[in-house]
């Protein structure tokens, strides 16, 4: 736990979930384990804001919601892409690689 | 699509707003449990690990909060929970509530009567032909017919002259009697106000109550007031020029010698039903004659 741990930049995290969901059906908390462990754990996610995230995108019908059983026999909330979610995942790594290149280019970090 | 999507969700979250608040509960507590099991796999005590999980998972129902923020009903919501706080309110102090019912209902019932009063007699205009020319004279007392056969016979101020009275009668038909609401009128009445009856067959015969309705002598001794077309236009807003008419009239000797109280009125007429209510709202006694 020494790592340094990043606060998550405003209006990234639902990039990151729909990153994240498009990878295989998930629910909530392995979600979010999936985010730190990808970040290598730089990043660590809100569970307050990953569920009204969720809640927000499946509204929006980037994702959608079922609920099925575990490999432990419990019942969980699984959240898949949707067709209107990938291309929003398109359009948003877009506008993500555009963002983060020009910060890299004033702070020189590029 | 997306719409139909986020429109269903929201209708879900007002109408199944139970079934949602239990699946996020649900949702919540399979996080919480498998965050246990992470520590749990930790090598922590199952009480421990829960208590961990707990304490890393923080305010869980600020979270719920939050979460049901992301549903988009809130304001429909806190709308509904206003309302019902304000009808507890005013079921609590019911006679204040009535008090205060009746105060807007006499507020809007006084307010609206006398804007249709004000619309109906300085509003809407007439529906006719330059209205602005139109006046009426009115007087407590019967027109004579030398006095309209006078203003009749004075065509530098009047393009048309007419004189009408409204009366009720009584309609007989196979069916029984009824009571109607007639204007008897000299025939000049449709040129002075400019508009064509649907069915122009001006009675020679014999009028109501079995009177001669078609000469102005009779029409008159009904009870007539006298209309006519000015050839000034805008004469309706110059009382100056009425007043000034009046004078003259009075020179002549003929009409209404002792009404300098201003007893014979120079009037704008708004419609034949507002002329009555003008009347009304309006008439001075004539001195004697």
């Amino acid at each position: 736990m020494t790592k340094a741990k990043t606060d998550m930049i405003r209006g990234t995290l639902d990039m990151l979930i729909l990153r994240v969901v498009s990878l295989e059906p998930m629910h909530g908390w392995g979600i979010s384990e999936r985010i730190q462990q990808m970040s290598e754990e730089a990043l660590q996610v809100n569970q307050g804001s990953l569920y009204a995230s969720l809640h927000r995108l499946t509204r929006q019908g980037w994702i959608k919601s079922e609920w099925q059983v575990t490999e432990n026999n419990r019942r969980a909330r699984y959240y898949t892409l949707t067709r209107a979610g990938e291309e929003q995942l398109g359009i948003e790594r877009d506008q993500w690689a555009r963002l983060s290149g020009a910060v890299d280019q004033i702070m020189g970090t590029a | 699509m997306r719409r139909l999507q986020d429109l269903w969700f929201r209708v879900r979250s007002l109408w199944a707003r139970g079934d949602m608040e239990r699946e996020l509960n649900e949702e919540f507590a399979f996080h919480l449990e498998k965050e246990a099991e992470k520590y749990e796999a930790g090598g922590l005590s199952p009480d421990e690990a829960r208590r961990r999980a707990h304490v890393k998972f923080g305010g869980a129902e600020r979270f719920k909060e939050k979460a049901r923020e992301s549903w988009g009903v809130n304001p429909i919501t806190d709308l509904a929970g206003d309302l019902r706080f304000a009808v507890r309110q005013l079921r609590k102090n019911s006679a204040f509530s009535i008090l205060a019912a009746l105060t807007l209902a006499l507020g809007i019932g006084g307010t609206v009567a006398l804007f249709s009063v004000v619309n109906g007699l300085m509003i809407r205009p007439l529906p006719m032909p330059d209205e602005d020319r139109l006046v009426t004279f009115w007087s407590d007392y019967n027109w004579r017919g030398e006095e309209f056969g006078l203003i009749k016979a004075v065509p530098e101020h009047f393009e048309s002259v007419a004189a009408f009275s409204n009366n009720t009668y009584t309609l007989r038909t196979d069916a029984g009697s009824t009571l109607v609401l007639a204007t008897v009128a000299s025939v000049e009445l449709f040129d002075v106000l400019q508009v064509r009856p649907l069915s122009a067959e001006p009675s020679s015969g014999r009028g109501p109550r079995g009177r001669r309705a078609s000469r102005d002598l009779e029409l008159l001794d009904l009870g007539a007031r006298v209309l006519f077309r000015s050839i000034h236009s805008g004469a309706a807003h110059q009382p100056k020029w009425c007043a000034d008419y009046r004078r003259r009239s009075h020179a002549r000797g003929l009409l209404f010698p002792d009404s300098a109280d201003g007893a014979v009125h120079a009037a704008r007429p708004r419609s034949c039903e507002q002329r009555l209510r003008q009347q009304r709202m309006a008439r001075t006694h004539r001195t004697a004659r």
